[in-house]
């Protein structure tokens, strides 16, 4: 895909800070499972935590391909902050922008896209993950105040967001037609961050359990109609499906690349090992699904830029490029041999943080069901 | 203060060039043109110098064989506008030629106050810009300058040189030429990358900053550029770290440096 | 043959230049202008120069004011060849003095040749990455030379010549203060055996394992461009490379240095270049003498080790 001069510098500006200033800490916050809060804040001066939110808020007013290009590159030294802006911006910051009131807007916007405060995103419960009508959170209108309880799971940015997008039944008999959106500040009374998860990887990302307990939310913080959470989530999600593709094509692009290092430099029977022809055809499969993964994921964000719907195109790139990604950082781990196995070299870290992307916002297998429904429509 | 002009370089970046093993000459195709690292700090140093008078004006100028690419970037840096000087005949010019050009867009721009340069590009490193075009334009040369300050047109500067620091005042019109430590060199936000656009670029021509084609003549031919051959031995003492360092100190020993 | 002049930063480096232009122009009358006072022109007469002029350190203004008395001096003798220091005055000087000449400067030069009608010179470029070989047609060639590029003849007492100086007019630029270089805690530039650490040193906490190695060497702890002035983990004047500090140790010892063109050219005349970087391609190491393609968290300890064993 050609990228506009805009774009490029976007794209520039991404790298150098990736390599700058999010590289040389990578390792460590995975390691010691830290939340980079130091880098988190300089992506919001960078205005990376508000790229696609229009200026009017406080955002650059980028563009989705812009955004898709700044989540590679931070994903290609350290998913976690490719996660963190991940999931500010295309879940937690997106639904306001879209099914927000202007009142709404003008007041949870500015300090979201300018970083000044992190967002969230809360749907998934212990019993109601893909089943999002299973939601056993409840919200009862009692004069200004929805009160709301129940608690959700996997909470991307849990413990460091003060804005948080809660999902709720307002009407249990209507299944997901009964889910509503809130609008759930940090502050409000009856929040709770819970338990927060041990990870297999992008273990320097907060994620942890959110808990209402009678939590009092104003009814001027319903976000869109209630009835309509379903709408909003799924909505959401589409666009959040396009940040996860972009951090699965950043995940294999920087496996990808220290692979072809290990393999030009690492020496066998007097000879690099990039000189067998079984490794070249590896390298060269793990750049061409790479560079199908990108393509795909640069097509869904235009995609979002220029057409009403984008769904299905979001959903197939999420799909290809997270198992692109994990198939490659395997292969890169497997370049590596013995070495790429223990925390000398990157590509096991990788390799652990390819795998949450087949998973979160949507399975592989949930992929494949909104693809199928799509063209089977 | 009204007019700040910061001279930048549009320059490979050194990182992505390559060495041809045989042939010893560079392989450039991988390399990308950046803003001369050096000359980020030169544009800082004008946006806090126009952090002081806001109805300044901060003007970013380069000249080079194709550096229309670069104004967006520069824009994104900080300057108001940037006036760029665009001609093949530039492709192997030297500090002479260089400076002339620069010294012809400020005078084009007329009225400048002060002049920034950065002490030396990444590519050849001659380090004379700044004074050249201060000769040039007689206005007075300050070099070496790692902190800046300013009241009304006259400038305090003081200069890091080999034997300590010495503080000047001088006052405007002036060119300077600043060393990275003058202050950090920001990376552009997205909105300023945005803003960018909004931003004028002026194309200009030899002839609007007063020179013939003959004047930017190259005076120097180049003979051959090639990579010296290193000398070192570069021993590869294995991946075996125990053994590799025994060997290590058993030679460095043998050398008598331990 | 016309005359060439040496313009010097201080004695040591006039003898240098002197030594430099006797070698390059075989035969050529050798005017110098030092930095100093009378004391140090006759000093230079004595390496070989026919004729000198001292040129003080004014108190309030910068040496750098005598360009103009330079140029108009240069104007008139059209001296074929100029060199000087690459000192920070002089290299400001030469581009001023070039300017007015409308006369190439090189700088930095190497393999100088005075040819019929110019010069021929090699640079570097890229800090080192690459030698470009030039020639140029020209009345008169600057060319900046480093301290220790040619070796000084030894003083010959009974040489004499006339001494002069230069008038200092009054410049635009006033000197308000100096300050001498704070004693530093390091003096890398003297240093036998220099420890530099680099970008693969991840974390400011790693610095005391490096300093171990340091200690354990005897050795003085520099450091790459990034570590002191992005991170600023060491101070500025530990920083090596072409905008920082050129040392010339017996042992240099790189921990995690990717090699950079601009970082080897402060290391270029180090004895013996030991790197320890993972990346066995890295510049670092095939610029090294002898190299360990290990994590350097797993070589230093064990060296330190060793060498304390040694």
């Amino acid at each position: 895909m050609f990228l506009t001069e805009d774009q490029k510098l976007i794209q520039n500006m991404a790298r150098e800070f990736a390599e700058k200033e999010v590289a040389p800490i990578a390792a460590d916050i995975d390691k010691n499972h830290r939340f980079p809060a130091e880098t988190a804040k300089k992506m919001g001066e960078l205005g990376l935590l508000g790229l696609t939110i229009p200026e009017e808020y406080e955002g650059a007013g980028g563009d989705t391909v812009s955004y898709s290009l700044a989540v590679e590159e931070l994903a290609r030294v350290c998913a976690t902050h490719s996660v963190i802006i991940s999931a500010h911006v295309s879940l937690g910051a997106a639904p306001i922008l879209k099914f927000g009131t202007d009142e709404q807007k003008k007041k949870y916007l500015p300090d979201l896209a300018s970083g000044r405060k992190l967002s969230a995103f809360c749907l998934t419960e212990p019993g109601a993950g893909t089943d999002a009508a299973s939601q056993k959170s409840e919200a009862v209108l009692k004069g200004d105040n929805y009160i709301i309880n129940g608690s959700k799971v996997f909470i991307t940015n849990g413990a460091y967001a003060e804005t948080f997008i809660y999902f709720a039944m307002t009407d249990k008999s209507k299944g997901l037609k009964g889910i509503s959106a809130f609008i759930v500040e940090k502050g409000f009374p009856g929040f709770s961050v819970g338990q927060v998860e041990d990870k297999l990887g992008i273990c320097g990302s907060s994620t942890t359990e959110i808990i209402l307990k009678d939590c009092a939310v104003p009814k001027a913080n319903l976000l869109g109609k209630e009835g309509e959470g379903f709408k909003v989530a799924m909505q959401t999600l589409d666009g959040g499906r396009i940040g996860i593709a972009s951090q699965a094509v950043g995940i294999a692009q920087g496996a990808l690349e220290a692979a072809i290092t290990y393999a030009k430099q690492r020496v066998q029977f007097g000879k690099p090992i990039s000189a067998n022809q079984g490794l070249q055809w590896m390298l060269a499969d793990m750049a061409t699904r790479t560079e199908a993964a990108r393509q795909l994921t640069r097509h869904a964000a235009l995609a979002k830029d220029t057409q009403p719907r984008f769904g299905l195109e979001a959903a197939q790139a999420k799909l290809f490029a997270a198992e692109a990604a994990m198939w490659v950082t395997t292969k890169a781990v497997q370049v590596h041999g013995g070495i790429g196995y223990t925390r000398s070299y990157p590509v096991e870290r990788f390799m652990r943080d390819a795998k949450i992307t087949e998973i979160y916002e949507g399975t592989s297998e949930v992929q494949r069901m909104v693809i199928a429904g799509n063209i089977l429509a | 203060m009204k007019k700040i002009a910061v001279c930048y370089k549009w320059v490979l970046n050194d990182a992505d060039i390559r060495v041809n093993e045989k042939s010893r000459e560079l392989d450039l195709e991988k390399s990308k043109p950046q803003i001369n690292e050096y000359d980020r700090n030169g544009l800082e140093t004008g946006v806090k110098l126009k952090a002081l008078f806001p109805e300044a004006e901060l003007v970013g100028v380069t000249c080079g064989p194709d550096v229309e690419p670069s104004t967006k970037d520069a824009l994104s840096r900080g300057p108001d506008t940037v006036y760029f000087l665009n001609d093949a005949a530039l492709a192997e010019a030297d500090s002479t030629t260089t400076s002339k050009v620069l010294a012809g867009i400020v005078r084009h721009l007329g009225n400048v106050d002060v002049v920034i340069c950065s002490e030396g590009s990444s590519d050849v490193y001659a380090q004379q810009n700044g004074p050249r075009l201060a000769a040039l334009l007689g206005y007075p040369s300050v070099s070496y300058v790692s902190a800046v300050s300013v009241d009304g047109d006259v400038l305090t500067l003081d200069r890091k040189l080999e034997q300590g620091t010495e503080t000047v005042t001088v006052k405007a019109p002036v060119v300077i030429s600043v060393s990275p430590d003058v202050c950090d060199a920001p990376i552009p936000s997205v909105k300023q990358i945005l803003g960018a656009k909004k931003k004028p670029a002026h194309a200009l021509t030899l002839a609007d900053a007063g020179l013939s084609a003959d004047a930017v003549k190259p005076l120097i031919t180049v003979n051959s550029v090639k990579a010296p051959l290193s000398s070192r031995k570069a021993v590869n003492l294995g991946e075996d770290v125990p053994e590799a360092v025994a060997k290590l100190v058993k030679q460095l020993a043998g050398e008598g440096l331990l | 043959m016309r005359d060439i002049w040496i313009i010097a930063e201080n004695l040591p480096w006039a003898g240098t230049l002197a030594a430099g232009a006797a070698s390059i122009g075989k035969g050529a009358k050798i005017v110098a202008f030092v930095n100093g006072d009378e004391a140090e022109a006759k000093a230079v007469i004595a390496q070989g120069a026919a004729e000198a002029f001292y040129l003080p350190l004014p108190a309030a203004a910068p040496w750098e004011g005598y360009a103009p008395a330079l140029a108009e001096k240069a104007k008139a003798d059209k001296p074929a060849l100029i060199l000087l220091s690459t000192s920070r005055r002089c290299r400001d000087v030469a581009a001023q003095l070039a300017a007015v000449l409308d006369a190439p400067c090189f700088s930095e030069g190497k393999n100088i040749v005075l040819t019929e009608s110019g010069a021929s010179v090699e640079t570097m470029l890229y800090g080192g990455l690459a030698v470009k070989s030039s020639s140029v047609s020209a009345e008169t060639v600057l060319v900046t030379v480093g301290a220790k590029d040619f070796e000084p003849l030894p003083a010959d007492a009974s040489r004499s010549g006339p001494v002069g100086t230069l008038p200092l007019a009054a410049g635009p630029v006033a000197v308000v203060g100096r300050k001498p270089r704070a004693a530093q805690t390091v003096d890398l530039a003297a240093a036998v055996k220099v420890v530099g650490v680099g970008r693969g040193v991840a974390e400011e906490g790693d610095l005391a394992i490096v300093r171990d190695l340091a200690e354990a060497l005897g050795a003085e702890v520099g450091c790459s461009r990034p570590i002191a002035e992005f991170f600023k983990w060491m101070p500025e004047e530990c920083y090596i490379g072409i905008s920082g500090q050129q040392i010339k140790p017996q042992l240099y010892v790189a921990v995690g240095i990717s090699g950079q063109a601009q970082h080897y050219f402060g290391i270029r005349d180090a004895k013996t270049i030991v790197s320890i970087n993972k990346d066995k391609e890295s510049l670092m190491n095939q610029n090294a003498d002898y190299f360990i393609a290990a994590d350097w968290k797993a070589v230093v300890p064990e060296l330190i080790k060793a060498v304390r064993g040694a």
